[in-house]
């Protein structure tokens, strides 16, 4: 395929998977339009993409032989911070997320996206926040707890944001973090400001972000009483953060101190490595469901739960309702990067019976952290990160 | 005992316990009120769990145990002679040598729960380790060091003084374990042991049973010689226990990571002498000679694979890369696809260890990571991630980082072999296994260049993973420096050479008066 070909075909893909989120979000499921979106995807990724051709082809399995979606290699996530993964020449690439501050090879998860790549990201953004978080199309005021995307350009959730007060938002939507960080009064007297004029919010941010805000509240003995219509939504989890708040306890929590509902409370799953987003879902009616909110993939977005010591012809297989095992996403807005990503999630299905209506989604229960058996034997990080080195430390002989 | 959701826990007196101590000072702990503190760790595995019992002592109770440690030490091991505990030690060897003995069992089955390591693999290594634990083994390694294992029975003549000597252990060694290769820590109760020196241990509680059924095993030979040992636990960052630990003890060998030893270093009273087995490097070089038409190279890789094997890679006895020099007749690719074949046969063997989600859903990632490389060929990586082979030109020298990884550069040479290898700190730098066919000159040249990076063993490939007891353990003659000398002199220096010094030693013997009769002659 020549180079005008390649593009051709990456946009003529990227316009074919957004129509097919818009036609999603006006209900349709698509099942098998999926599947034949996601197996061409995949014959062109593997053309374009020659680390993750390689891949396939250590793993056995190519567009010759993979005839289902499920048997898409999924692609570690970790292959993000060691590999340029991007279906297109380097000056393709319009923008460049990353997983943290640093451009460091190996440090930080780095998610290429052309233009078409953007708008097709922006087409799922929007998609997928409608049915979840926007369910009543109600327009909200979008409060966002973090630097706006000209200040942390590399965010990936910076930037579904940015879409989400385009698409959403009210006049005064704003990211609310400055140069100087955030000022937890200003933010407050801003919310003030909603309960009284009657405006309804939405209040987005890092999960962390909201458990620093109600910290810094309780410290004030302050609480609002949010108008009706107002929401508010958490990306991410508390990782590696130094506090661990369980999921029930922070929708409770969060919906002490703004004075909203719990159902309008919600979490949202994004990753670096994924153009599409996957929000809770709410079961409708009574609270005293014994499960009431499941993470529930787009339709254009399949999550497995599968263990990799479980083995089939399709790679690790899926574990059963309740068991726990690795999160695997396929995101069909992935064009421009591997389809199929295996993440450092921990998880398991979860099955709620809407109304006659059942749903199967799956609930985060952690990161694959590494009880890495550790011996004496050195590691590269070890040497990477000895001060030692030949000669310096002679004196320190294995007997000193 | 192990048990599953569907058996039923079971009673305390059935949960393994990782601490020991002998009957006599079990019951006065047990008398001291607050002496001791019992508490349960759970260690899970997918829906199988196991219960180990682990106590705190107070530090009372700690310094009663001590007190206790020294006196039995000089009521007991002070009057037994080396060969008389040797015997002892020798004894326990063929108990766990023999496959009848009862508790080998339960206690591989328990190691391999907890470690995750294959049952194979456990009663592979207590094979291995009990094998290098017999007798004649540990009176060499007293020879090796300290000439005649009998200077530590009392004064003897000593010809290369002109005199007597005397070899005194310390008091009471203190030893902190770590659990990367199971059943390995009774090593340290026997150097003690045999240099008649009483035993205090602070048991790793990633592999907390051999210890005590090591102990167990010396209280059913001989209680005695038990009454010298203590194996006891305190929680990582326990400053009170580990200080107390610091103070009491009068030599120190300590197994942990760079972490831990630098610790160590800092906590430890400065007088305090220690050995320290920190993190280590190994690798394995094969010369071209190696690999020329005529060598048994199926045979090497099979040594190669085997060193990559033992203990799943996590020892620092294992090698973390194979430099191979092109140009042989065969060449460093084909060696790595006999390597994988090799592999594959040790896997069915020794079984690698128990994979929980998150480990099997890392080492998949990684072999899988390493498929996309321009730069690593991915010799072999069965999907269910028991080993991986990969073959690549290395710019520097990367740990394989165990696990079964078998990691082959190319080289052209020495040259390459000195940028590699000559740059690694020395500190780290252990064992390596060398393949360089017949020629002795060779040989030679590659053990001077090896010695002088700061490589403290020199293997064939194959034996990687098992040191005999006479190595001298991380560059360090481990009993030579815990014993103190006493030397009697009798003669002057310049009466010491030429002249016969047995004799002249058995006269001054015989009649003290001789001394300076023999200085001013």
């Amino acid at each position: 395929m020549t180079a005008a070909a390649k593009l051709d075909e990456r946009r003529r893909l990227c316009e074919q998977v957004a129509a097919f989120i818009r036609r999603a979000d006006e209900g349709q499921d698509g099942e098998r339009e999926l599947e034949e979106l996601a197996l061409e995807v995949f014959a062109f990724q593997f053309g374009t993409i020659k680390p993750f051709q390689k891949f396939c082809r250590g793993v056995g399995r190519t567009p010759d032989t993979v005839t289902s979606w499920r048997g898409i290699p999924a692609v570690p996530a970790l292959a993000f911070k060691q590999y340029s993964l991007f279906a297109a020449a380097p000056d393709a690439i319009a923008k460049t997320f990353r997983s943290s501050g640093t451009s460091e090879p190996g440090q930080s998860s780095q998610a290429h996206f052309s233009r078409a790549g953007l708008e097709l990201m922006d087409t799922a953004v929007a998609a997928s926040a409608r049915p979840r978080l926007f369910p009543d199309g109600r327009r909200t005021r979008i409060l966002v707890l973090t630097p706006p995307p000209e200040q942390v350009p590399h965010m990936i959730m910076v930037h579904g944001m940015a879409h989400l007060i385009k698409t959403y938002g009210l006049d005064g939507s704003r990211f609310v973090v400055g140069p100087k960080g955030l000022d937890f009064a200003a933010l407050w007297t801003e919310l003030d400001g909603c309960q009284q004029a009657g405006v309804p919010v939405s209040l987005l941010g890092s999960s962390f972000g909201f458990v620093h805000f109600f910290d810094w509240m309780e410290g004030e003995r302050c609480r609002l009483e949010l108008p009706a219509g107002s929401r508010l939504m958490d990306a991410g989890g508390y990782k590696g953060r130094s506090r661990e708040i369980g999921r029930d306890a922070f929708v409770s929590w969060a919906a002490q101190m703004c004075g909203v509902v719990r159902e309008r409370v919600i979490n949202l799953l994004g990753m670096t490595e994924l153009a599409s987003q996957i929000y809770d879902w709410i079961a409708p009616g009574a609270p005293a469901r014994a499960v009431t909110r499941m993470k529930l993939p787009p339709r254009w977005v399949r999550t497995e739960v599968v263990d990799p010591r479980r083995l089939g012809p399709d790679g690790p297989e899926p574990v059963g309702d309740g068991e726990v095992g690795i999160l695997r996403h396929l995101d069909l807005a992935n064009v421009e990067r591997p389809i199929m990503i295996q993440s450092e999630d921990v998880g398991r299905y979860v099955s709620v019976d809407a109304g006659g209506a059942p749903q199967r989604g799956f609930e985060i229960l952690g990161r694959a952290k590494g009880a890495e058996p550790r011996g004496c034997s050195l590691t590269a990080e070890d040497l990477a990160s000895s001060p030692l080195r030949h000669g310096e430390h002679e004196a320190r002989s294995a007997s000193a | 005992m192990t048990t599953s959701a569907t058996r039923t826990v079971p009673a305390t007196r059935d949960v393994a316990a990782a601490c020991w101590l002998p009957p006599g000072l079990r019951e006065s702990i047990d008398a001291m009120p607050g002496g001791s503190t019992l508490y349960r760790k759970r260690y899970d595995h997918d829906d199988e769990h196991m219960e180990v019992m682990f106590e705190r002592l107070s530090p009372e109770a700690l310094g009663h145990v001590i007190a206790v440690l020294r006196q039995r030490r000089r009521e007991v091991l002070a009057r037994r002679s080396v060969r008389e505990i040797i015997d002892v030690l020798d004894r326990a060897a063929a108990k766990w040598l023999d496959p009848e003995y009862p508790p080998r069992r339960d206690t591989i089955a328990e190691i391999a729960f907890l470690t995750g390591f294959s049952p194979e693999m456990v009663a592979h290594a207590i094979e291995e380790e009990q094998v290098s634990s017999q007798g004649p083994h540990l009176l060499e390694a007293l020879r090796n060091e300290l000439g005649d294992p009998e200077f530590l029975d009392g004064f003897r003549p000593n010809p290369r003084t002109g005199g007597l000597s005397r070899a005194h252990g310390p008091g009471l060694v203190g030893a902190i374990f770590s659990s990367n290769i199971p059943a390995l820590p009774h090593l340290e109760i026997m150097r003690s042991f045999l240099v008649k020196s009483a035993c205090l241990g602070r048991v790793s509680a990633g592999e907390p049973i051999f210890l005590r059924r090591y102990a167990e095993t010396l209280q059913e030979l001989d209680p005695e010689l038990a009454s010298c040992l203590a194996i006891v636990y305190w929680e990582r960052g326990d400053d009170e226990c580990e200080n107390l630990f610091l103070r009491s003890i009068d030599y120190l060998v300590a197994y942990g990571g760079d972490a831990q030893i630098n610790r160590l270093l800092t906590a430890r009273p400065p007088t305090l002498e220690g050995t320290w087995h920190g993190h280590r490097l190994g690798f394995t070089y094969v010369t071209r000679e190696a690999l020329a038409a005529g060598q048994d190279v199926r045979k090497l890789a099979r040594s190669i694979s085997y060193d990559f094997t033992i203990f799943d890679g996590f020892a620092c006895l294992c090698p973390q890369v194979v430099l191979v020099e092109d140009g042989g007749d065969t060449s460093p690719v084909a060696l790595a696809r006999l390597c994988a074949e090799e592999m594959a046969r040790w896997t069915r063997e020794l079984p690698p260890r128990r994979l929980d989600l998150a480990g099997a859903s890392r080492k998949q990632s990684f072999a899988q990571l390493c498929m996309m490389s321009d730069t690593t060929e991915v010799i072999a990586a069965p999907p269910d991630g028991s080993y991986l082979v990969t073959l690549e030109a290395m710019q520097r020298f990367e740990p394989s980082g165990g696990d079964r990884y078998l990691r082959i550069a190319p080289v052209s040479g020495r040259a390459d072999l000195e940028r590699l290898v000559g740059p690694l700190p020395r500190q780290y730098l252990q064992c390596a296994a060398i393949a360089a066919g017949g020629a002795a000159a060779l040989h030679h040249e590659l053990r001077e260049l090896l010695a002088s990076w700061g490589v403290t063993r020199i293997v064939p490939p194959g034996i990687m993973g098992r040191p005999s007891m006479m190595w001298h353990h991380d560059g360090v003659a481990c009993l030579g420096r815990m014993v103190t000398w006493c030397d009697h002199e009798l003669v002057v220096p310049e009466l010491l050479l030429g002249r016969d010094v047995d004799a002249l030693i058995s006269d001054v013997e015989r009649d003290p008066s001789a001394t300076i009769g023999a200085a001013l002659t």
